[in-house]
């Protein structure tokens, strides 16, 4: 009498909190997120923490569906098993992984400019709407090709925050000025190229600048001494 | 008859039923008996569904909530109206989807164990025209869904329908709309 339209889990990605699944659930690709405990966290504290992480996750996506940036729907979030079922983004790939590519067919980092200035827009309108990401790298944002240009939609929302401090905007900028840089070989350009889009695209990015060369240096100093 | 039947993703061992009626004459008698818990199945409000999915989605958190002993409401079926709800106000949700003494259509749904179903014998009990699952669209109210869920038409431009009332049902236990 039932059919079938479970499908077996597909393993995607594992991190360090996360589990990340693909599967088609009555008809429809999704992606399943299941955080799991970190065993050496108290058990109640843990569960109070994933629960956060969860709710910080899922608030940040749907402010941002509800300020007109792309983002996974979400389907289901399972408080009993820390799972946030949401949509899959059919043929998007990071832009981590784009870059890559792009480099791996004899491309050079300095013609991903129109990329650089696409990616301080999204992040100068999720400012500009009181979302802090918590987390940017370029493995938390898809791409995804359409007729003309591409869509970037941002992912992994488990360390987000509400709100318009330009201190943590700046943080935000210096997560993503570091994870670039390390991972992404003599992109130093690209990222000023995305921090002049970021400036002209939002309004208060001159003061978020201003944190960011604050954060930085404190940065260095911490460096230097540590 | 149709009966439109899913395995849980929750737990495969459960089994969710859902179907539709059109031209009831006698809903009061058949809510009276899922008050009384003499049939074993949720009744809803046609009208204040957008498609299967939204109510599968429903079916699985209660289902979760139930096997997880964390439910909100006293009975897997009624956690099902609650959890179709925008709302954390039980008495809220009974009356945005559950059905009324005079509603001329019903939805029923069902959860039980795999080969334990009582669909048969609960639809027998239905005096109208049962019709397929698949035409709910056709009884779906849109104004009462954007009101229900309280879609704000701008919200429309860049997102479906469909899309936001799941996301709605998703984040109700702790965003506020
Ligand atoms: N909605 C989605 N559609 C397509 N692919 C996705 C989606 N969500 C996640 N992915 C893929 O899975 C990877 C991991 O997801 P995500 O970044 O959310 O988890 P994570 O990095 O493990 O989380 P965290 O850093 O919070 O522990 C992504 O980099 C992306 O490749
Ligand atoms: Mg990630």
């Amino acid at each position: 009498m039932s059919e079938s339209h479970v499908q077996e889990e597909g393993f995607l990605f594992q991190g360090a909190e996360a589990r990340v699944y693909k599967k088609t659930l009555y008809g429809k690709q999704i992606i399943i997120k299941e955080r799991f405990s970190k065993k050496y966290r108290h058990p109640v504290l843990d569960s109070h923490l994933t629960d956060q992480r969860l709710k910080s996750e899922v608030r940040a996506i749907l402010k941002c569906s509800s300020c007109g940036i792309k983002t996974p729907v979400i389907y289901m979030v399972d408080f009993n098993s820390s799972k946030i079922y949401m949509e899959y983004i059919a043929e998007s790939i990071t832009i981590r992984d784009y870059i890559e590519n792009f480099l791996k067919d004899g491309g050079n980092i300095n013609e991903l400019a129109s990329l650089g200035r696409q990616m301080g827009k999204l992040i100068g309108s999720l400012h500009a709407n009181g979302i802090i990401h918590g987390d940017l790298t370029t493995s938390n944002i898809l791409i995804k090709s359409k007729e003309s240009g591409c869509d970037l939609i941002p992912i992994d929302f488990g360390l987000s925050s509400l709100g318009r401090l330009p201190e943590d905007q700046g943080v935000d900028l210096y997560v993503l000025e570091r994870a670039m840089l390390s991972t992404h070989l003599n992109s130093e350009k690209l990222f000023e190229e995305l921090l002049d889009e970021y400036r002209l695209s939002f309004q208060g990015g001159l003061e978020a600048l201003n944190k960011l060369s604050e954060v930085r240096m404190r940065g260095r100093k911490r460096t230097m001494v540590g | 008859m149709e009966i439109f039947a899913q395995n849980s993703f929750i737990n495969d061992s459960y089994i969710i039923s859902l179907v539709l009626f059109n031209n009831v004459s006698n809903s009061s008698e058949i809510r009276n008996m899922a008050i009384k818990r003499e049939i074993n199945a949720t009744l809803l409000k046609p009208q204040a569904i957008v498609d299967s999915f939204q109510v599968l989605l429903a079916a699985n958190k209660a289902l979760s909530n139930y096997l997880g002993k964390t439910m909100y409401t006293k009975s897997l079926h009624s956690e099902i109206i609650f959890s179709l709800s925008a709302s954390r106000s039980i008495t809220e949700s009974f009356k945005n989807f559950g059905v009324e003494n005079d509603a001329n259509s019903i939805l029923i749904v069902e959860i039980s164990e795999k080969d334990k179903s009582s669909i048969d014998e609960i639809c027998s009990r239905v005096r109208g025209d049962p019709v397929k699952v698949d035409s709910i669209g056709t009884f779906t109210n849109i104004p009462v869904i954007k009101q229900l869920y309280k879609i704000d038409e701008s919200e429309l431009a860049h997102s479906n329908l469909n899309d936001v009332v799941y996301s709605r049902m998703a984040a109700k236990e702790f965003v506020n709309y």
